[in-house]
């Protein structure tokens, strides 16, 4: 266990390095100077001094391979440069943006288990009918996008019936709407894939085992049911929190709230490349921690998993999801 | 979602299986009866866009971008049934003839992703391991810039508008199908009737080309069909950011995105597009799940 | 014998679907005593499963059960069924009471049959807890109890582990501790030993004699005629949901009336000399017509002209030598083996003996780390694949899993055209494994597990091989069908004097089908020899053991 642990931190940290590296040489395909785009592009009409400071700062009158031993040094201290639209530290813009996109992804990601683990095993006990329905509420939740939910929930619950704030204000108020709005499509994701669990598990010899026992309906979920239902959720925590990032890029700019998805839109929008880099950096950071603790918790919760050549159930990736999935 | 991974295999002690479908288990085989009453929904929904997409003056005789300030910000009635935007065009006629662009997006985006992926996918699992090793590698550290990151890092080095943010789409979603056609791939790869046809003497061409790409390309069209939804969903999403299809255009993100400043007074301006893409998307779902279900057996 | 029954069916009948439709059980009557042991024997299908599971009321979803007598504890569990079939009889829990308390549950594998995700502790702890008014470490003290009672080894540290953990013997008795753990008067066991190897699946089934002895009914569901005769007081033969000879396990089984029975019994290769048929012989009809008889005349004189072609060996297939590892394992290890032309090689072992990987290597699938292996006299392991493809025609193979091994797209024409390279040599290659032509335009998905594995035999054929390796080729097929297939290879191996060697871990199968014997263990060949010398004087311990093991019709022991 402690030594698949260190192979998957190894596998972090080279993937943290090659998604560096990769954006590293990826902005450098930005067409024109790259001193010009840091200072916003072409239209940006920057000063001859602004871009000499530019050049001086990023070391880019030096050989490219020198800027990128330099970018890799200085990212290893946690510098990520200066933002340009913001005239800031980039590392601290983003420490004043994490927190709320962090308690913003959390408690979606709560929500969203909760409701898809309620739905697949409230869904499976009511026969077919209850089966069909749960089906159908999966596939819309999931195909429903962001701004538009966001949309619809703001037009009835601030709108109308004045119940919640359309603008995401401090307190819990607030977060009500945008976690709604990110937790629904998930948990439609995540549902499809725990009720088909659930299902797997309730056709299970053991299963009949359970009840010729003597085990209550609910003891067979409770007990049994439930764990299964769940594993594959488990395993899909880490492909969950690149996607909530990415909804949040969109809720946080529908609902105005401050955060990393709305600093990395407005990054994007401004070309604010070292905003840009450093948001995605720390997001790569995040979705390789979050893989990392998936994984040990998936051999927790699942012992079978920790067996050498163990043919314990393995989860699919959700296919729905332009991010794919988890493993 | 069985049929892109390799089924777990079952230990060797299985009871005999000699005649099918008796009793015992008690769960009778639903195969066959495929097409249920959402399948037809679906089929049915998919039929509509199309003929949306392809004639959409069937069904709106209207011009999308007909301007009539009079009729601004009529709320839905009879004559404009999903209301008029600000300069007066009637919402309706515009989401019927938003299906062609929006579709459009999708499957370019979608193409662009899955052929991607094909070419790694499919070069992880039958390039040997080196090959694999790298292309394994180079997904996971695509997939460590999950959704839109990836598109948004595409439109910062490409700036916005319609080609890169399909393109970004495109891109975004290839390392998800380049996974699964590659464990597809494997699997078929890996597959006793490949060792049957190598016993048999068949050189590696001929059982690339008679049994392991038909085999694992067959599932590629339930990738397709699940991932166009999608893909439409996110090409919307990065037109309601204002990054992709830009109004009047007649495209349903753009269409919200011009409605979003509206909202308070004029909520027709967004529900109805936004309605349209989850429609699209939920039938494609049921569509592509439909033949996931039958390709799994 | 003694006072009231247990548990009394009478006329049982079961059915999905609308109430009264057609049953998948039909008329079924017995009654178990304290100390006694019936069992309901039959093949894939014929209802045994559904017909224990109805004295649970756990047959399943959509299920009606009707009885002129259905009776456990001396209570009936009959009542009237609901609208929906779903429980019938008595309330959920009524049948709860019934459940672990009065009637225990052994299901086949218990990697599966009980929960992966949980300790076997709570699981067998689960019984006690619902069925008994013990505190929580009471329990625990029975459970180690139970443990100890079904000779797990180290209870208290196995008390923790996963059925996973475990291995398919031990797990076993862990599920066989959680049916017994409130002690019910009866226990159904259904095929509880079917995934196991022979040797622990004697010791299981010492460990369910051991409670009947304790004076539990026991009702034992089984395919295998033999552990059925060894354990059995009283038999049930049940064919289609009917039971068609019933009695004394020593009257039914030794003196079978019924025609049924008779070849049931017939079809076990246990003890039954080489040659001699396991099934009744091919009706005329599904014979091979004439029509085909000149080219398989053609192909019979072969093994004559072989006979004088110097060039020819007498040995087919020499295994010099060949050792592989995986891992910490050496899978095989220095194995050396000889197939005689027109002859068979039997290699017996219990699973995880590296037989599989053997035939890879034979094969040519999986290249060994030393060793090499001739075919037909010339170097054939280790080489390239470029050289070896050439002649891979004359090597054919037969899976355990026939299903897998065609690809799903295809026909069995296309199957068997791809194989023989000549589509018109479809039909002829049908009637050689007799099927009915028309078989080539179905898909093997929709063919019965016999059916596929002629088919599998056909492909094997094909390309004309004078030697097919045989991979446990009959171990997922039903007994009957397994006589049927038996006799298909003898039958193929006279007509093309063809070759065989021959992978089985049942010690039935493989004296009835071999020349020669290598029993494998660990890896190794621990004794090779004649099938007669081998099964009359086994000398290594290790064969003794196997032999002892193995249930044989007519009660052993």
């Amino acid at each position: 266990m402690a030594g698949r642990v260190g192979v998957r931190v190894l596998g972090g940290v080279f993937v943290l390095w090659a998604a560096a590296t990769l954006t590293f040489f990826g902005l450098r395909l930005i067409p024109g100077d790259p001193a010009q785009a840091i200072l916003g592009g072409p239209g940006s009409q920057a000063s001859a001094e602004a871009l000499a400071a530019v050049r001086a700062e990023y070391g880019l009158d030096q050989s490219i391979w020198v800027q990128y031993v330099q970018y890799l040094g200085r990212l290893i201290t946690g510098d990520l440069g200066s933002s340009y639209s913001l005239r800031m530290p980039v590392a601290e813009v983003i420490g004043a943006q994490i927190g709320g996109t962090l308690l913003l992804a959390a408690l979606s990601l709560a929500v969203a288990w909760a409701i898809a683990l309620g739905l697949a095993t409230w869904s499976t006990r009511g026969g077919r009918v209850a089966g069909a329905v749960a089906s159908g509420l999966e596939i819309v939740a999931a195909a429903v996008p962001h701004f538009w939910l966001a949309t619809v929930l703001v037009l009835v619950f601030s709108t109308t019936l004045r119940w919640l704030p359309a603008v995401s204000t401090p307190g819990p108020a607030g977060l009500v709407l945008p976690v709604v709005t990110l937790a629904l499509p998930l948990a439609g994701f995540l549902g499809q894939v725990m009720r088909e669990s659930v299902l797997d598990a309730l056709a299970s010899p053991f299963v009949v085992s359970a009840r010729a026992r003597g085990e209550t309906e609910s003891g067979v979920r409770w007990r049994h049911v439930l764990r299964h239902g769940a594993l594959p959720g488990i395993a899909l925590s880490g492909w969950a929190f690149g996607w909530l990032i990415s909804g949040a890029v969109v809720v946080e700019t529908i609902f105005a709230r401050p955060g990393l998805g709305r600093t990395l839109l407005n990054a994007v929008q401004l070309r604010d490349v070292p905003l840009v880099i450093g948001v995605v950096l720390v997001v790569a950071l995040g979705y390789v921690l979050m893989t990392v603790l998936t994984d040990a918790a998936s051999r927790l919760a699942d012992p079978r998993l920790a067996q050498p050549g163990a043919t314990g159930r393995r989860v699919a990736d959700p296919v729905l999801t332009p991010s794919g999935g988890s493993r | 979602m069985t049929l892109l991974e390799p089924e777990v295999e079952s230990d060797a002690g299985r009871p005999a299986d000699g005649r099918r479908g008796h009793a015992g288990s008690g769960h009778g085989s639903a195969r066959g009866r495929v097409l249920g009453v959402a399948q037809w929904v679906a089929l049915g929904v998919i039929g509509v866009l199309l003929v949306a997409a392809v004639l959409p003056g069937l069904l709106a005789p209207g011009d999308p971008l007909a301007i009539d300030p009079a009729q601004a910000f009529l709320s839905p009635r009879w004559g404009h049934p999903f209301g008029t935007d600000e300069s007066g065009r009637d919402i309706y006629t515009r989401v019927v003839h938003g299906a062609a662009p929006s579709l459009v997006i999708g499957v370019a985006a979608t193409g662009i992703g899955i052929a991607l992926a094909l070419v790694l996918g499919l070069a992880a699992a039958l390039g040997g391991r080196v090959v694999d090793f790298g292309v394994s590698r180079f997904l996971e550290v695509l997939f460590a810039f999950p959704g839109l990151l990836l598109a948004l890092l595409v439109i910062t080095v490409y700036g916005p508008g319609v080609v890169t943010s399909t393109i970004a789409v495109g891109l975004a979603t290839a390392p998800g199908y380049a996974r699964i056609i590659r464990s597809q791939a494997r699997a078929v790869a890996g597959a006793p009737y490949v060792e049957a046809a190598v016993v048999l003497g068949r050189s590696r061409a001929r059982i690339l080309g008679r049994h392991i790409l038909p085999n694992a390309l067959l599932p590629v069209f339930v990738l397709v069909t699940l991932g166009i939804g999608q893909a439409i969903v996110w090409a919307a999403a990065l037109s309601y950011l204002g990054l992709g299809a830009e109004p009047p255009t007649a495209e349903w993100g753009a269409m919200l995105f011009a409605g979003k400043n509206y909202l308070a007074t004029a909520w027709w301006m967004t529900f109805f597009p936004g309605l349209a893409i989850v429609v699209a998307a939920a039938a494609t779902t049921v569509l592509g799940r439909a033949l996931q279900k039958r390709g799994a057996r | 014998m003694n006072d009231a029954p247990l548990v009394r069916v009478e006329n049982l009948r079961v059915g999905f679907g609308a109430p009264g439709g057609p049953a998948v059980v039909d008329g079924v009557s017995f009654e178990l005593h304290a100390g006694r042991t019936v069992a309901l024997v039959g093949e894939s299908g014929s209802g045994k499963s559904v017909t224990a599971r109805s004295l649970v009321g756990l047959v399943g979803a959509g299920s009606w059960v009707a009885a002129g007598a259905l009776d456990v504890g001396g209570a009936s569990v009959l009542g009237p069924a609901d609208r929906g079939g779903r429980t019938r009889g008595p309330s959920a829990a009524a049948w709860r009471r019934i459940r672990g308390r009065q009637i225990g549950l052994v299901l086949q594998d218990a990697l599966v049959s009980l929960d992966p995700l949980r300790p076997i502790e709570r699981e067998i702890g689960d019984a006690l807890r619902l069925n008994t008014p013990l505190s929580a470490a009471a329990r625990r003290t029975r459970v180690l109890e139970l443990l100890e009672a079904v000779g797990m080894p180290e209870p208290a540290e196995r008390m923790r582990q996963r059925s996973g953990e475990l291995s398919g013997g031990l797990r076993q008795r862990a599920l066989i501790a959680s049916a017994i753990a409130a002690d019910p008067p009866v226990l159904i066991a259904d095929e509880p030993t079917t995934a196991l190897d022979s040797t622990v699946q004697a010791r299981i089934l010492e460990l369910l004699e051991s409670i009947t002895a304790r004076g539990t009914a026991l009702l034992f569901i089984s395919h295998d005629l033999a552990v059925v005769s060894r354990l059995a007081d009283e038999v049930l033969v049940m064919r289609g949901g009917r039971v068609v000879e019933s009695g004394p396990t020593e009257a039914v089984l030794g003196d079978p009336q019924h025609e049924y029975t008779r070849a049931l019994v017939r079809a076990v290769p246990t003890g039954v000399a080489r040659g001699i048929r396991l099934s009744a012989p091919r009706p005329a009809a599904a014979m091979p017509p004439p029509a085909s008889a000149s080219n398989q005349d053609s192909r019979e004189t072969a093994p004559e002209s072989a006979h004088d072609d110097p060039s020819r060996q007498r040995v087919v297939l020499d295994v010099r030598g060949v050792s592989k590892r995986f891992a910490r394992r050496m899978a095989v290890d220095d194995v050396s083996l000889q197939v005689p032309r027109g002859g068979t090689l039997g290699v017996v072992g219990q699973s995880g003996s590296g037989k599989t990987t053997l035939a890879r290597i034979i094969l040519g699938l999986t290249p060994p780390d030393a060793g090499s292996v001739l075919l037909e006299g010339g170097a054939w392991v280790p080489a390239p694949e470029r050289v070896r493809r050439p002649r891979r025609p004359r090597l054919g193979a037969v899976y355990q899993d026939a299903l897998s091994s065609f690809d799903p797209r295809l026909t069995v024409g296309q199957i068997l055209a791809d194989a023989a390279g000549d589509r018109s040599r479809v039909t002829e290659l049908l009637d050689d494994v007799g099927l009915a032509g028309q078989v080539a335009d179905a898909r093997p998905l929709d063919l019965s597990g016999g059916q596929r594995q002629r088919v599998s035999i056909a492909r094997a054929l094909a390309p004309r091989p004078g030697l097919i390796i045989c991979d446990e080729p009959v171990s997922a097929l039903d007994v009957t069908i397994q006589a049927q297939v038996l006799d298909l290879f003898d039958e193929l191996q006279e007509r093309h004097g063809l070759s065989y060697l021959f992978i089985s871990h049942d010690l039935g199968v493989i004296q009835h089908m071999s020349d020669t014997i290598a029993v494998m263990h660990d890896g190794r060949v621990v004794e090779q020899g004649s099938a007669a010398e081998v099964f009359s004087n086994p000398q290594s311990p290790y064969t003794q053991s196997l032999l002892a093991a193995a249930p044989r019709l007519g009660r052993s022991a």
